[in-house]
């Protein structure tokens, strides 16, 4: 195909051409699915050829179809089944709707979606993993934020899940300077949202800092520290909102906190460090923090990582300092389907770490890593809106996936 | 496509089976892929026959009438092979 368009379409703007920090666009295209080229720019992000944007956006179409055209069907057939058998555990409702055509169809539908996207993110970003590398090189020199640790050992549960079917997981890293693993997830992300997270896709960072004005508008953090902050999208949106402060992302990977690094440099963000390390060992010279979060990260830990980073931000807390996390809400009470549909993730998503996370009582995780009860709080928090309600009237939540979150936190005793 | 993309693995869990017969979901697998791909060509047309007829260089029946040259009849022979493999990946 290549061959039939050279000249007319070589005379055209690139499209797919980075211009660091380039004003990002929206379309007012209500609910449905932001193109991919609508994503904010900047001197880190991968390029993608019409073809790569074309299947990301036919995935992100597929799985909004999935959820506001076949959701509501298979609804009203599990609430059908449900009524001749009602179910008694989460389990019990599974097998209901596992016994529905409809949603294996569904289903098959929904994981094939995902795995194309992750894919086809991994290989734009793999395509151009040199370009990459030298386009973050001279940013990640020149900031000098970057500290990674030679020696570092990466906890075994990130090495043996791959969340959210990544290829190479967050781990990924194919040299000293690689930087492919954060060039994907950015890439994938966007899609998979889809732009409803706003052009950098950091909306939970912009919602935590938001929520914190709103909430606790006297609070001023001199250091942060972002727990799990993978490609840093969220990390510089905090970094944004605390232009004072101190912001210090920590994470294993590698090839994420290059791109991170990177990555903030050509967006002119200056107040973050970016160091690698096991976040259920924060290293003692990260502290002491005036705020420890986590932003939509405990549904990758495992159970016994969730109490030691809960356990870690107790310690590494200056004393009246506050620890928050954010994440999809627990499951609660909630309807039988809701579960299921939030719970969809746990079973065919490849987060091994899902189900629990969302049954456990995080405020009782908190009290047990050493914070007063009276001291625990939770809350909701929802995304900035951008240029779209992922809720208007009549829509149907595409759950595990709407910037409609939780946050639990606590503030820790003043010595 | 590179050797590298394809083998690097995604660890964790096992690859649910949604449909009782797997002839079956291999054929979902197929028809999703499939849809991107045709998605993606019908951008592209789309985008081409736009910025063509913005620059009023095309002319009714004038792709029907294209025969490739030797060049661009080899970087098509494998571009069709690359899109084979894409849209096959799950039965390799």
């Amino acid at each position: 195909m290549n061959a039939v368009v050279q000249s007319p379409i070589a005379a055209q703007p690139e499209a797919t051409t980075a211009v660091a920090a380039a004003a990002p666009r929206q379309l007012p295209v209500g609910t449905l699915p932001q193109p991919w080229h609508t994503i904010g720019r900047h001197a880190a992000l991968a390029k993608l050829t019409h073809d790569e944007q074309a299947r990301l956006d036919a995935a992100a179409h597929l799985n909004h179809f999935l959820a506001q055209q076949v959701v509501p069907a298979m609804r009203q057939r599990f609430e059908q089944a449900a009524a001749a058998t009602p179910p008694a555990s989460r389990d019990a409702a599974w097998a209901l709707l596992e016994a529905d055509p409809r949603f294996s169809i569904w289903s098959r539908l929904r994981r094939g979606s995902m795995e194309a996207r992750q894919r086809s993110a991994f290989n734009a970003a793999c395509r151009q993993r040199e370009a990459l590398a030298a386009a973050c090189r001279d940013f990640v020199a020149a900031a000098g934020t970057l500290e990674l640790d030679p020696g570092f050992s990466w906890p075994a549960y990130l090495a043996d899940t791959h969340a959210h079917l990544m290829p190479g997981g967050y781990l990924a890293s194919f040299g000293d300077d690689d930087v492919t693993a954060g060039a994907a997830y950015e890439a994938s992300v966007y899609s998979v949202v889809p732009g409803r997270s706003g052009p950098y896709s950091d909306g939970a960072g912009r919602a935590l800092a938001r929520w914190i004005r709103m909430r606790f508008s006297s609070f001023s953090p001199r250091r942060i520290l972002d727990l799990g902050c993978g490609a840093g999208l969220n990390t510089c949106a905090v970094a944004q909102a605390f232009p004072e402060a101190e912001v210090i992302g920590v994470d294993a990977g590698s090839g994420m906190l290059r791109y991170a690094a990177a990555r903030a440099a050509s967006l002119g963000i200056n107040n973050v460090r970016w160091v690698q390390a096991d976040i259920e060992q924060v290293p003692e010279r990260l502290g002491p923090a005036d705020l420890a979060y986590t932003a939509i990260v405990l549904h990758e830990a495992s159970h016994e990582a969730l109490k030691n980073i809960f356990r870690r931000c107790h310690e590494v807390l200056a004393p009246g300092g506050l620890t928050l996390h954010v994440e999809q809400p627990a499951y609660g009470d909630r309807p039988w389907f809701e579960q299921c549909m939030r719970d969809w993730d746990g079973r065919y998503n490849n987060e091994r770490f899902w189900s629990r996370l969302y049954e456990l009582d995080l405020r009782r995780e908190l009290a047990d890593a050493g914070f007063a009860p009276a001291d625990i709080f939770e809350d909701a928090v929802s995304a900035v809106p951008w240029n779209t309600d992922p809720l208007a009237p009549g829509r149907m939540e595409d759950y595990g996936r709407t910037g409609n979150w939780q946050v639990v936190g606590a503030w820790r005793e003043r010595a | 496509m590179s050797e590298i993309t394809e083998s690097v693995p995604v660890e964790g869990l096992p690859r649910p089976q949604f449909l009782a017969d797997p002839t079956v979901e291999r054929l979902w697998d197929v028809v999703t892929v499939l849809s991107m791909e045709l998605a993606a060509t019908r951008g592209r047309l789309d985008a081409l026959e736009r910025v063509l007829a913005g620059q009023g260089m095309i002319t009714h029946g004038a792709v029907d009438a294209w025969q490739p040259p030797a060049e661009a009849a080899v970087a098509r022979v494998q571009d069709m092979q690359d899109y084979t493999r894409r849209v096959f990946a799950s039965l390799a």
